[in-house]
């Protein structure tokens, strides 16, 4: 199904990102430009190194405005990063991509109904991507659609109908089904079951672990929920305030986390063992982007800050092999 | 929401939850009198301390609440006034209630934001909702909430808008204020581990009926109605990774149709020609509640489902 022409051996990375940063303009206030304030950007995404491997799924996971989102929308090539590079199959790509590169990476939404138009049928959303690209010819788009609707567990007579005659499980489908019809290799899902009740969540999680193996996808899953992360993820990336700060295999996270704030995001899920009460709640409030920062970023929460943090940023450093963290107090 | 009936006294805490369109927030809102125009309570009473309140006029049963009952939302922005300051909107009750002086008020404002945990109360009195983070938004609302001295708080999905470190420190509270003051909560929720985490009993809701009623110890650890089996299973463990997740097949039914049998029939792995004729009622199971025809029998399907493999 590859007529990307790129070399897919595994050492290459379908998607890689180094020092990515992105930044936002505050809006200047009229005051502001009379105190000629300097005009101050937030920056989402400052400074993020990260490479998937072929068939790897890498679950990112942190707060909500910690800039989670705003690094998948930049890799797919919604937003411009402001510095910082983006290379798929080690081709740098950056800000002007191909439409070859833009087929190659792919996004699936949040949410299920704001993410398909409602005036159009099933049929011509997928449609339009597929002769967009010119994938098939205009005699078996059809063919092809429905193909595509049956990848992805819906039924045939789908194709004639509107987003709003499905539930929220079924629309997801629907916007998994668009983001295939390209053949991409690298799948971005940003909270593709959060919007979704638990019992239709497992469906549509197993629905994109069986598509990842079966077409041998690449997949970055944006998530905040820890739980979900755990069952679909090779490896996790913590994010805090714009940066990765830990980084490493599903499991070694989860029995040896290395970083403060890994620490505490894992001992505040709820959990599901009998018996279990909240022990011990964290102290304080995420701080927002708005005001520069020096050291690490997460003093002001970490119980175990020294007066270095103050002043020296942290950078991730090996734990071992495979794990990072962005801790002046590993090792 | 088709016949409900449960009861909560000082000190208890009780997880109602359900998927989407259950019914869960329409019974917190039936209770209080919240309802929409469009609904009405049709039959049924609700009793306060003892006397039926279901015949009240909306301003006799208000009267009546507010001495006993608070409610918490999900969305702290939406049930925030945007124009009036956090600190007066906790103000207004015990002022113009429990006819408090402006001062007096005041500084009962400041005893309950410092109570909810919320530092530098006295700063933080005169500023609006859009200037707090979420977290800070949700602790407003609840010390509104419990501003009128409430018996029982009432949360409707209070965390569901949080970030997973806040929403323990919003649960932290609540489990303090319920261990400190004796407080009853009834916690609505769709989260299963939140259920674990701070309430007693659990009470499972499938197309506007409980179906499941018990301890959450002995729920979670035997349910006795394939619902509440198939959601504990499909529920991501976090301490767990499980290489497939078990899913619940087909989808909740439309309430504006007709229920014929047991709701869950369609969809449930353990249903028998007896469950398609007849809607089960709740009975008694090895101790707790269940509205399942082979609720006895929860050791036979359980063993044939894991043989089967059919989820797995």
């Amino acid at each position: 199904m590859s007529t990307i022409n790129t070399s897919t051996s595994p050492e290459t990375n379908p998607i890689a990102a180094k020092d990515l940063v992105k930044h936002f303009a505050k809006k200047q206030t009229l005051a502001n430009r009379i105190k000629k304030t300097p005009i101050f950007n937030v920056p989402a995404v400052d400074g993020v190194s990260l490479n998937i491997q072929t068939g790897e799924t890498l679950g990112l996971v942190g707060e909500s405005g910690c800039g989670k989102s705003t690094l998948g929308r930049t890799l797919v090539g919604l937003y411009s990063a402001t510095s910082g590079s983006i290379s798929l199959y080690e081709k740098e790509v950056s800000n002007s991509r191909t439409l070859e590169d833009r087929r190659a990476v792919q996004m699936i939404f949040q949410d299920p109904f704001s993410s398909l138009n409602p005036r159009m049928t099933v049929g011509d959303m997928l449609s339009e991507a597929l002769l967009f690209h010119k994938l098939v010819s205009k005699e078996k788009v059809k063919v092809r659609c429905l193909e595509l609707l049956s990848l992805v567990g819906l039924p045939a007579d789908a194709v004639d109908s509107y987003p709003r005659q499905f539930s929220g499980g079924q629309r997801q489908r629907i916007g998994i089904a668009r983001a295939l019809a390209l053949e991409p290799k690298v799948l971005i899902a940003d909270e593709p079951v959060s919007a979704l009740d638990v019992s239709v969540q497992a469906s549509v999680v197993n629905l994109l672990m069986d598509l990842k193996k079966d077409l041998g996808l690449t997949m970055l899953f944006i998530s905040h929920n820890i739980a979900v992360v755990r069952q679909v993820s090779d490896r996790i990336a913590v994010m805090y305030l714009g940066r990765i700060i830990e980084i490493g295999p599903t499991e070694e996270i989860f029995r040896n986390p290395s970083h403060p704030y890994t620490k505490l995001l894992l001992s505040s899920v709820p959990k599901m063992s009998i018996g279990s009460q909240i022990s011990s709640a964290p102290a304080g409030e995420l701080p927002t982007m708005l005001s520069a920062m020096t050291g690490c970023r997460f003093r002001s929460r970490c119980p175990i800050a020294i007066s270095d943090c103050a002043t020296k940023d942290p950078q991730l450093v090996e734990v071992n092999k495979t794990h990072q963290a962005a801790c002046l107090m590993v090792n | 929401m088709r016949g409900i009936s449960f009861e909560v006294g000082a000190g208890d805490s009780i997880g109602i939850v359900g998927e989407s369109g259950c019914g869960k927030s329409i019974t917190l809102k039936a209770i209080l009198g919240l309802l929409p125009v469009n609904a009405k309570v049709t039959r049924g009473n609700i009793y306060v301390n003892g006397t039926d309140v279901a015949g009240h006029s909306k301003k006799e049963r208000r009267a009546l609440f507010s001495e006993i009952a608070g409610m918490i939302f999900q969305d702290a922005i939406a049930a925030l006034n945007p124009v009036i300051t956090v600190g007066e909107q906790i103000a207004e009750v015990p002022r113009f209630r429990l006819g408090q002086s402006k001062e007096q008020a005041h500084a009962t404002a400041l005893k309950l934001m410092e109570q909810v945990g919320i530092s530098d109360a006295e700063h933080r009195f005169s500023l609006y909702p859009h200037q707090l983070s979420g977290g800070l938004r949700q602790r407003i609302a609840i010390a509104i909430a419990l501003s009128g001295k409430p018996k029982v708080l009432f949360c409707d999905e209070p965390t569901t808008a949080l970030d997973v470190t806040i929403q323990a420190q919003v649960l932290r509270l609540l489990l303090e204020l319920r261990r400190d003051e004796g407080l009853g909560l009834v916690f609505v929720t769709h989260d299963l581990a939140v259920v674990n985490e701070i309430c007693d009993s659990i009470k499972v809701m499938y197309a506007g009926k409980f179906i499941e009623v018990g301890g959450v110890k002995d729920t979670f650890s035997k349910p006795t109605h394939p619902y509440t089996y198939s959601l504990l299973k499909a529920a991501p463990d976090p301490d767990v990774a499980v290489s497939r997740l078990f899913t619940i097949e087909g989808e909740a039914p439309n309430l504006i149709l007709p229920v014929t049998g047991c709701p869950f029939s369609p969809r449930c792995f353990a249903s028998t020609t007896e469950c398609l004729a007849k809607e089960p009622q709740l009975i008694s199971i090895d101790g707790s509640l269940s509205a399942c025809f082979n609720g006895a029998e929860h050791t036979k399907w359980k063993a044939t489902d894991a043989k089967s493999g059919a989820h797995a």
